[in-house]
Parts: structure tokens; C-alpha cells; sequence
């Protein structure tokens, strides 16, 4: 990689606008976030980084798409002249363009811990399982379901009321062998309830019923949370930083490989259409493998006080594909750009 | 006569280039099935009107646009191909390098592209911006030079690798008389090296004192090639000549005329040289010297 060329696709892509905007939304949030609970902090911490998610995508996307159409149109008489593979090319705009995000995305971490003020102990999120489909307490049948699950993790359900009554009571049962553990909550609003697993080895038999009281209560959501303890509710920014870092990767790898062929509007709108898969209902694989859908569901779990997961092997992989895909394009497209009528 | 394979700098056969003006518009034709063979060493001048190919065929030897179809080699490979890509030094038209660089940052940048070493690529960059008068410059972006600044820029850029195929599209357009001198030298030295300079140009009287073989193209066609006085022979009677003269009079002028007429000739103007225009900058700048 030539680290020159790379100097310069950051010093293109990172516009110097960006530091101020970010120290702004940093004195916003700081000022705002007087409390220090947990929930509040959780909050002053997703909103950072929410409004930095979006400024920095939709800045920098397109700026990587506006670098890649510059070098393939206005400067390609210097461009193509060179001795250096289009490959090393693409590799050396896309390292500026995630050290100008990896540089945003540690002042945003920054940022946000300062906005939060509490730094106790708090739960990581290291998997989801399955929830059946039908997840509705009526009284009459307990919801069963069987889940693999280690013993130091704690199950978090989040639980709907539909208030035909004031409150309902709930049961939440584990059990695993002769083990056994369970979890009594009264509900008169939208809540969530936590379960630690039981020791040994197995499958874990979860029974969730409503004891008393009138109202319907529904499981929330299609998965059910698996968490572990984390010394503190910092590590959510660098979790969110890690996944927020393989999100613009790969939109602004697509944006680079896009840009020779269409230009840079086009190409910046085509990679960030493909966020809008992040919000389709329902989609589990945008949520699970998706980088931008991965990033906004670790940005809910980091609103409710949690700490999001570390990428899986799928997001990585998906994000290489994505790296794949703009470099592929990027080669073809200056190829392209050499080539007559 | 073309000279033997192993020495050749340039081989071009049968070279077609099309260029489509519009997304839907139609393909047009820059080079017709050129053929081309340019010795190792050897300076050769492109001559054509406007839209003959001759930047069209500087680009393919360069390597930045492809040929349709024939084929191009350059030092014995393909111009794409990394080794013959380090051989070639080349200046466009027009300055496509990034304005919002410093001068002396480009120079940096080609030379890590052209895997210089680091101190080697800052004595050269330093040298050439020196000997093209933009040393005072060094530190600006290339956004706020002048034509003329990005001409000479844009020449030094092409040398500072040392090249052994030196490709010039129209290196002289917007240059004063300092920087045409500056230029002038410096193609005389890569050319004291040993490099193969193709030098285009519409201009027959920037080429003519330099090349050994000048080429002519029109509508991408090559239409005669050979030396400056064999171009100019093929036209009989309607060929011109350009002398130079120092230290004539006004007399000896008179009496030149007269013999060129004895001689079926006509001495069809007398002006002053371009090198005036240089001495005269020079002796301006050393009198306003402190």
C-alpha cells in the first residue's frame, strides 16, 4: 500500500468541518447529560452516537465515491500513467478513507463517554436465540421453548402489556437437569425480564406464564437475549465504534468500486440505499450480517443500557465481500476508463 | 529504414484507437492502423493539425487509454506493463495533477508511485523545480499556478524519474521565454542521457532544431515522415524555410534578400528571434538586483 496515496484519499475524505461538527454534538450531549444512571447514560450514549452514525456515513460515503470518480475522470491522465496496480489503488484509497472514519470514530467514542456518566458494571450481549412464534400469555398455557446457552450467561426477554386490566403477573422459569431458576415480575407497562441460566450442562427449558391479573402480555421481538457480565458500560462505545468502523468500510468500499462506473451522486446514493435494508422489519439477515444493520441494532441494545456484542464472523465476512465487491469494481471501472469506443 | 527490434523504444502496428463523444453518441476513429517504430535514443517530433491523433497516440504509449486493436510495445513490452510503465516519463496537455497538492507534495507523490527513494526523489524534486523556475512555488498548491506554471510543472513531473521514454504533448504551449529556455535545456540533457523523446506539437519550429525525425499525422493516418528539410523538399516549390542569423544589419539583411532572389527564392519576412525575448528578460531581472 502506498501510504502517500493513502494520505491523500484521507486528507480527501475527512473534510476539516467534520472535527468541529463532532466536538459540537459532544458539548450538546455533555450539557444535556446530567444524570448519572444507568438508563440516562445508556440514552446520552445512543444519542451520540446515532447522530454521529449518520453524519459520518452521509459524509463520508460520498466523499469516498467523489475520491474514486476524481481519480477515474479529471486526474486519470496522472492516474493511469503510474506504475502501481489498480488493485494497490483501491487498497490505498480505501485505508484513507477508514483512517479518516477510525479518527471520527474514536472522538465519537470520547465524545459519547463523556456525554454518559455512569461507568459501572453492566451486561454484554454475546448472542440471540430464538423465541417461538406465537408468544402470547393468556393465562391458560405456559410458553415453552428450549434453548443452548452457557451457565455465567443471564436471558433477557422483552415483555408487551396490553392493559384490558391494570397489571399481570409473570413467571419466567429455567431449568437445566434437577437445576432450576426463575423470575417473578409484575407488569403494568412494556418491560423487560432477566434470568440467569442454570449451572451444568445442556439445553436450557425456558417456561414463561402469567400467574394473575387480567391482561395480555406478549413476548416482544423474535429473539430472546443472551448476556454476560462486563465490568463496564464503557465497553459499549468501543463496540459500537468496531461495528460503526465496518459499516462505512463497506459502504464506502461499494461507493469506490461504484464511482468509476456511474459517478459520484449515484454511486454514494446506490451504497446508502443499501442501509435502508437495516430498517426492513422483520429481515433478520440485514440485522445479523448487514454492517449497517448490525450497527443499528447495537446502537438499540446500547440504549437500553446493555453493552452490544463484538462483530461476528458473519459481519466481518460480509464485510470483506462488500471490500471485495467495491475493489473488483474499482479495477474493472479505471480498465474500463482506458478502453476506446 | 527501421532500425533492428532489440533497439527500439516505441513499436507500433497496425494501432487503432476510437474515442465516443456522449454516452449514445457515435464512435469516432482518432488513429486509422498506424504503424510506428521510434529508435532507443532517438528524438522524434508528432506534427498534425488539431484532432490529427497525436495526443491520442502519446496517451496509448503511455499506457493510460487502451488501443482497439494493433498492437503497441514499448521497450519490448506492453506500455501497461509495470516495467515499461517506470521507463516512461510523460507530460499531457493539460496539467492533470491534483490542485489541492503542493507542488513539492505531488513530486513526493509520483516518486513513492514510481518507488524512488525517499531522499533521492526530494534531491530531484528539488533540482527540477529549481531548474524550471517554480522553486519559489515549491510550497503552493498547483490550484493557484499559472498555465505556464503547470506547463513547466507538469515537464518536471515527467522527468523527475528519470525516464527513458520521455512523451511530450505539446511541451511549449503557455510557456514564456525563460521557461521555453529552462525546457529547452532540460530536454537537452535527457537527451545527453540517452532518452527517447516523442515531442508533440502543431508547431513545425518547436520540433524541427530538435528532432531528428519528424512525423506527420493527419485525421490519425501517418501521411510523411523523414527530417525537417525532407518534409519540407516534399512540398517543391511551396516549401518555406526558417534561417537564424546573429549579428546581421540591416544592409546584410538587404543583401540576403537580393541573392535569394537571384536564386528563384523570396525572403518572405525578417523577425527577431525568440532567444531575444530571454536575453532580455535576463539583463531586466540582473539590473533590478540590489
Amino acid at each position: 500500500m502506498n501510504v502517500r496515496l493513502a494520505a491523500l484519499a484521507l486528507r480527501r475524505v475527512a473534510p476539516w468541518w467534520l472535527a468541529l461538527a463532532l466536538m459540537l454534538v459532544g458539548v450538546l450531549a455533555a450539557s444535556s447529560a446530567s444524570s448519572s444512571e444507568p438508563a440516562a447514560s445508556a440514552l446520552a450514549r445512543q444519542g451520540v452516537w446515532s447522530v454521529l452514525a449518520l453524519l459520518a456515513t452521509l459524509t463520508f460515503v460520498p466523499r469516498a465515491a467523489g475520491l474514486a470518480a476524481r481519480f477515474s475522470s479529471l486526474e486519470f491522465g496522472w492516474v493511469g500513467a503510474q506504475p502501481v496496480s489498480r488493485a494497490r489503488w483501491f487498497g490505498a484509497c480505501l485505508a484513507g478513507s477508514v483512517t479518516a472514519t477510525l479518527a471520527v470514530c474514536a472522538l465519537a467514542a470520547a465524545l459519547a463517554e463523556s456525554a454518559a456518566r455512569f461507568d459501572g458494571a453492566a451486561l454484554r450481549e454475546v448472542g440471540l436465540a430464538a423465541v417461538p412464534e406465537r408468544g402470547v400469555l393468556d393465562g391458560r398455557e405456559p410458553v415453552r421453548w428450549s434453548i443452548d446457552a452457557s451457565a455465567d450467561e443471564t436471558l433477557r426477554v422483552e415483555l408487551l402489556f396490553v392493559g384490558i386490566e391494570p397489571t399481570a403477573e409473570v413467571e419466567w422459569r429455567a431449568r437445566r437437569g434437577v437445576e432450576e431458576r426463575s423470575v417473578r415480575a409484575t407488569l403494568s407497562r412494556p418491560q423487560a425480564l432477566e434470568l440467569a441460566v442454570p449451572p451444568g450442562i445442556g439445553t436450557v427449558e425456558l417456561e414463561l406464564e402469567r400467574t394473575s391479573g387480567g391482561a395480555l402480555v406478549l413476548l416482544s421481538g423474535e429473539r430472546l437475549q443472551r448476556l454476560t457480565p462486563c465490568e463496564s458500560s464503557r465497553s459499549a462505545s468501543l463496540a459500537l465504534a468496531c461495528h460503526a468502523l465496518l459499516a462505512w468500510t463497506a459502504l464506502m468500499a461499494l461507493a469506490l468500486g461504484l464511482a468509476p462506473w456511474i459517478g459520484t451522486r449515484l454511486a454514494a446514493a446506490l451504497a446508502l440505499v443499501a442501509t435502508l435494508a437495516a430498517w426492513l422489519p422483520g429481515d433478520t439477515f440485514a440485522a445479523d450480517v448487514s454492517p449497517v444493520g448490525v450497527l443499528v441494532r447495537a446502537l438499540d441494545v446500547a440504549g437500553r443500557g446493555l453493552v452490544p456484542g463484538v462483530p461476528s464472523l458473519a459481519e466481518l465476512a460480509c464485510t470483506a465481500l462488500c471490500a471485495l465487491a467495491g475493489l473488483a469494481l474499482f479495477v474493472r471501472g479505471l480498465g474500463h476508463r482506458r478502453g476506446g469506443a | 529504414m527501421n532500425p533492428p527490434d532489440a533497439l527500439l523504444a516505441v513499436e507500433v502496428r497496425g494501432l487503432v484507437r476510437s474515442y465516443r463523444r456522449g454516452f449514445l453518441g457515435r464512435a469516432h476513429v482518432a488513429l486509422h492502423g498506424l504503424d510506428l517504430a521510434i529508435a532507443s535514443g532517438e528524438c522524434v517530433g508528432l506534427v498534425g493539425p488539431n484532432g490529427s491523433g497525436k495526443s491520442t497516440l502519446l496517451r496509448v504509449l503511455a499506457a493510460i487509454d487502451e488501443p482497439d486493436s494493433g498492437q503497441v510495445r514499448v521497450f519490448g513490452a506492453d506500455p501497461d506493463a509495470r516495467a515499461a510503465r517506470l521507463a516512461t516519463g510523460f507530460c499531457p496537455e493539460d496539467s492533470p495533477y491534483p490542485t489541492d497538492l503542493r507542488a513539492r507534495d505531488v513530486l513526493a507523490l509520483l516518486g513513492s508511485l514510481r518507488r524512488m527513494e525517499r531522499a533521492v526523489c526530494e534531491r530531484r524534486a528539488a533540482e527540477l523545480l529549481e531548474r524550471v523556475g517554480l522553486a519559489h512555488v515549491a510550497r503552493e498548491r498547483l490550484g493557484a499556478f499559472s498555465r505556464g506554471m503547470l506547463r513547466r510543472f507538469c515537464i518536471a513531473a515527467a522527468l523527475l524519474h528519470e525516464p527513458k521514454l520521455l512523451l511530450l504533448d505539446e511541451p511549449t504551449a503557455g510557456l514564456d521565454a525563460p521557461g521555453f529556455a529552462a525546457i529547452e535545456s532540460l530536454l537537452d540533457e535527457a537527451r545527453a542521457r540517452g532518452t527517447t523523446l516523442v515531442i508533440s506539437s502543431h508547431l513545425l519550429s518547436d520540433l524541427h532544431q530538435r528532432c531528428e525525425r519528424l512525423v506527420a499525422l493527419v485525421d490519425g493516418r501517418i501521411v510523411a515522415q523523414g527530417d525537417a528539410l525532407a518534409l519540407a523538399a516534399s512540398l517543391g516549390s511551396a516549401a518555406r524555410l526558417e534561417l537564424c542569423f546573429e549579428g546581421l544589419d540591416a544592409d546584410s539583411i538587404a543583401e540576403l534578400r537580393r541573392v535569394a532572389e537571384a536564386r528563384g527564392a523570396r525572403l518572405v519576412g525578417v523577425q527577431p528571434a525568440q532567444s531575444n525575448l530571454v536575453e532580455l528578460y535576463r539583463r531586466n531581472a540582473a539590473a533590478r538586483k540590489p
